[in-house]
């Protein structure tokens, strides 16, 4: 299923709301999605995957930091979207020359464009491993080399941290329209339908403001 | 119900002592819906931008196909040749039973359906298109198609002149003044909706970085199509036909009926919608640093037309029809004003006269007027409109929340002295329906609905903000805040938006029992460059486009930036 990149963040924002999540995550999610596809990257599976984690109650919005100051669910794992949002939000660490890490994540592909974004703000490069997996940004969030990550289910531990060279990064247009796969973008749809309010006779003559049929 | 209540007060500092540029306005004078609602068109808007692109450039335009049978039924595709690039509109004709005719989002079927294509399109483009485009929303389109729209005829006007024109009579210019377009559009995509181009595809050309202008020149090549398909129309009549005469078609513009679907893009875009108030301000701060009076008489010329126009503008709605009655007074008294400009900063003492004496109406009109003449002071500020929005996007996680605070101080105020205790300020949620998507506005606690609102609650967000921030430590930084509260994200981002990009946000509650979604509508459609705005309710308006406007045939052989106000009755023909 082919669809632009407006469409992919508006229908997965949507999706991320309906399942429960506060509009501000919502947001996150969306752009996260779009900027995946724009790279060529279908992440519909890990999305939906997630969404049904957290409509599930296995995943959760809280963050905490544990004693040796990494950040870590204060249930069973991190959801990715609350996890990238922090991880932007304290950016200016990375700049600092300090490491930002955590615990459990679920599907860390989603951590990508968050990465990318937190080394923008840095102003530096940029090294996120989770796993076993790394990947490299350079200090204008572009990925140095093939953006190769396998969409894992989780990971166990996460970090961001200046890389240590300046590298130059491949500079894309990100307006790729990858295929997306149907299951997935249908279980999203279902999703953004919960932010829907079912039709009634008052709502459809009362709601829009232009009656039943409007002419001239 | 009461017109709006005059907002007569002084709002500009007092006057600098030297020729600096006047002082700008303030978002919170400007961002009121109250004013929002009353702005008018001025050189800035989108439509003007095109037109000067267009003459400026050359470009040129042509039809190259024409395939409709005596029904109306079939295609049509005219050509746009820039510098660099061509674009087609493609047109499928439809014979719509009148029952099924509705501008409402839950139509199905309409008299005429479009696409801007990006290039010329192959019949097999045309085939696909044929496939999909009629279905609107139920089809899809392709990265090689800009902008999808949609047209109904007025059923006013539309089978009446196609009749006239088969019984070889031109119609009345007055009958056709009193519509102003023969089909008007009920929506108008661009931005990658339904699978057509995202935006920052097209964005990189000249002729696209400005915002809307794909689908403002997607809607002057309607214009072209409702000329040809009401002449197809007459001449399926009759084979002696006549064609609608040339100046009665630049009398006539594209109609638009707009609902609360547009609604929320004044909310969604907060950092693109400062960059056109901005451009907007600093046009009229301009324009009011003039010292000399020297463009005083075209200013005057300018104003008598505008009274033409105010004349013409007739509408159903009490409401409207009385705020046009007193723009109309108050163009008359600011014409004896104007008759001799102060001799200290004219065009400055004018406004300053205006925000005293006029309406609210008054007081932008004048504001437009002002703009008008000085196009080469102002005009460059239209490169100034567009906005990368994702460069705005990542939330400032360092910032204190100190620093937060003293930001919704700055530009919340008005959220921070609402008492959202009172049911009034929580009357209404927005919402989308499950019926075709439709956005549509409840009554909150009076239908079901109000937990799944859209978030056009900023006005309430901002408030319990400040409340939850203020019980934390100053210096706490807004991204550990954030991490314990998830749920202020999104109004954290707007209020960082809002210290960096003044005009961002609507300074009025958006849930307010007496808000007007109608003032979101006019705000918006005035910076498009609408005309006429004939309110149905107060969610829904009709608007005309590019009425007026130069035809494409007489680009570059008229002026491309002078159709906005009537000529004055001398100088008019027929």
């Amino acid at each position: 299923m082919i669809f632009s990149l407006n469409e992919i963040e508006a229908e997965t924002r949507k999706a991320v709301r309906g399942a429960g999540l506060p509009w501000g995550l919502a947001e996150e999610g969306g752009k996260a999605v779009r900027w995946l596809a724009g790279q060529g990257i279908d992440a519909t599976a890990a999305l939906a995957d997630i969404l049904d984690r957290h409509a599930a109650g296995g995943l959760g919005v809280g963050i905490l930091r544990d004693g040796d100051g990494r950040w870590i669910s204060p249930q069973d794992i991190l959801c990715p979207l609350t996890l990238g949002a922090a991880v932007c939000d304290h950016a200016w660490l990375l700049a600092e020359g300090r490491t930002l890490a955590a615990g459990e994540v679920a599907r860390p592909i989603l951590l990508l464009p968050f990465a990318a974004r937190a080394a923008r703000l840095s102003g530096k490069p940029l090294a996120f491993v989770a796993g076993r997996q790394q990947v490299n940004f350079d200090r204008n969030g572009a990925p140095a080399g093939a953006l190769n990550f396998a969409d894992i289910a989780e990971a166990a531990s996460v970090t961001c941290e200046t890389y240590r060279s300046d590298i130059r990064g491949l500079q894309r247009e990100g307006l790729e329209r990858p295929d997306l796969d149907r299951p997935s973008w249908e279980k999203i749809e279902a999703f953004a339908f919960r932010t829907c309010v079912p039709a009634s006779e008052h709502s459809r003559r009362h709601g829009a403001g232009a009656g039943l049929l409007d002419n001239d | 119900m009461a017109p709006q209540p005059m907002e007569k007060t002084q709002h500009s500092a007092p006057a600098p002592s030297d020729d600096a540029a006047a002082p700008m306005r303030p978002p919170s004078v400007v961002m009121r819906l109250a004013r929002l609602g009353s702005f008018h068109q001025t050189r800035l808007s989108f439509m003007r931008v095109l037109l000067r692109r267009l003459e400026r450039e050359g470009w040129g335009f042509d039809r190259t196909r024409f395939d409709l049978d005596p029904r109306g039924n079939g295609v049509a595709v005219y050509r746009a040749r820039g510098p660099k690039r061509s674009y087609s509109l493609v047109a499928f004709g439809n014979d719509l039973p009148p029952e099924k005719r509705t501008d409402r989002v839950i139509a199905e079927e309409w008299d005429a359906s479009f696409v801007l294509f990006d290039g010329e399109p192959t019949d097999a483009d045309i085939a696909r298109l044929h496939e999909n485009v009629p279905k609107q929303e139920a089809g899809r389109v392709s990265g090689r198609e800009l902008v999808m729209a949609r047209a109904n005829k007025s059923v006013r006007l539309f089978d009446a002149v196609a009749q006239s024109l088969a019984e070889g009579r031109q119609p009345a210019a007055g009958d056709l003044a009193q519509v102003g377009y023969l089909m008007r559009t009920t929506a108008v995509y661009g931005s990658g909706k339904f699978g057509l181009a995202d935006r920052e595809s097209i964005c990189v050309r000249p002729e696209f970085a400005g915002p809307f202008q794909a689908e403002m020149l997607a809607v002057y090549l309607i214009r072209t199509f409702t000329f040809d398909f009401l002449n197809h129309a007459a001449r399926s009549l009759s084979r002696s036909a006549l064609a609608l005469d040339p100046a009665l078609c630049r009398g006539l513009g594209v109609g638009n009926a707009t609902g609360l679907g547009m609604a929320p893009f004044l909310v969604s875009h907060p950092a693109l919608i400062d960059r056109w108030i901005c451009a907007r301000e600093t046009a009229l701060a301009r324009a009011r640093a003039v010292g000399d009076a020297d463009r005083w008489p075209q200013f005057l010329t300018l104003l008598a037309r505008a009274r033409r126009l105010v004349a013409g503008w007739r509408v159903d709605d009490a409401i409207q029809s009385a705020r046009i009655a007193e723009l109309g007074r108050d163009l008359d008294r600011l014409a004896d004003q104007a008759a001799r400009p102060a001799a200290l900063r004219p065009w400055d003492a004018l406004y300053r006269w205006g925000e005293l004496n006029l309406g609210l109406e008054g007081q932008e009109m004048l504001a437009s007027l002002l703009i008008e003449p000085h196009g080469d002071l102002v005009d460059d500020l239209a490169e100034a409109m567009a906005c990368d929005e994702d460069a705005e996007f990542a939330i400032d996680g360092r910032m204190t929340l100190s620093a937060l605070r003293d930001a919704l101080e700055a530009h919340y105020n008005f959220a921070l002295t609402t008492d959202f205790a009172k049911p009034a300020a929580q009357a209404r949620f927005w919402y989308v329906s499950e019926e075709k998507l439709e956005p549509r506005l409840g009554e909150r606690g009076e239908e079901p609905g109000g937990e799944r609102e859209q978030p056009l609650t900023v006005a309430r967000d901002a408030a319990a903000l400040y409340r939850a921030a203020a019980a934390r430590p100053g210096e706490e930084h807004v991204a550990d805040f954030l991490m314990a509260h998830p749920h202020f994200r999104a109004i954290v981002r707007r209020v960082q938006i809002a210290a960096r990009h003044p005009y961002a946000e609507v300074q009025d509650n958006l849930l307010d029992a007496t808000m007007r979604p109608i003032d979101l509508l006019r705000g918006k459609l005035s910076c498009f460059g609408a005309t006429k705005f004939d309110p149905k309710s107060d969610r829904w308006v009709r608007i005309t486009m590019f009425q007026g406007a130069p035809l494409p045939e007489e680009i570059g052989r008229v002026d491309a930036d002078d159709w906005i106000y009537p000529p004055l009755a001398a100088e008019r023909t027929a």
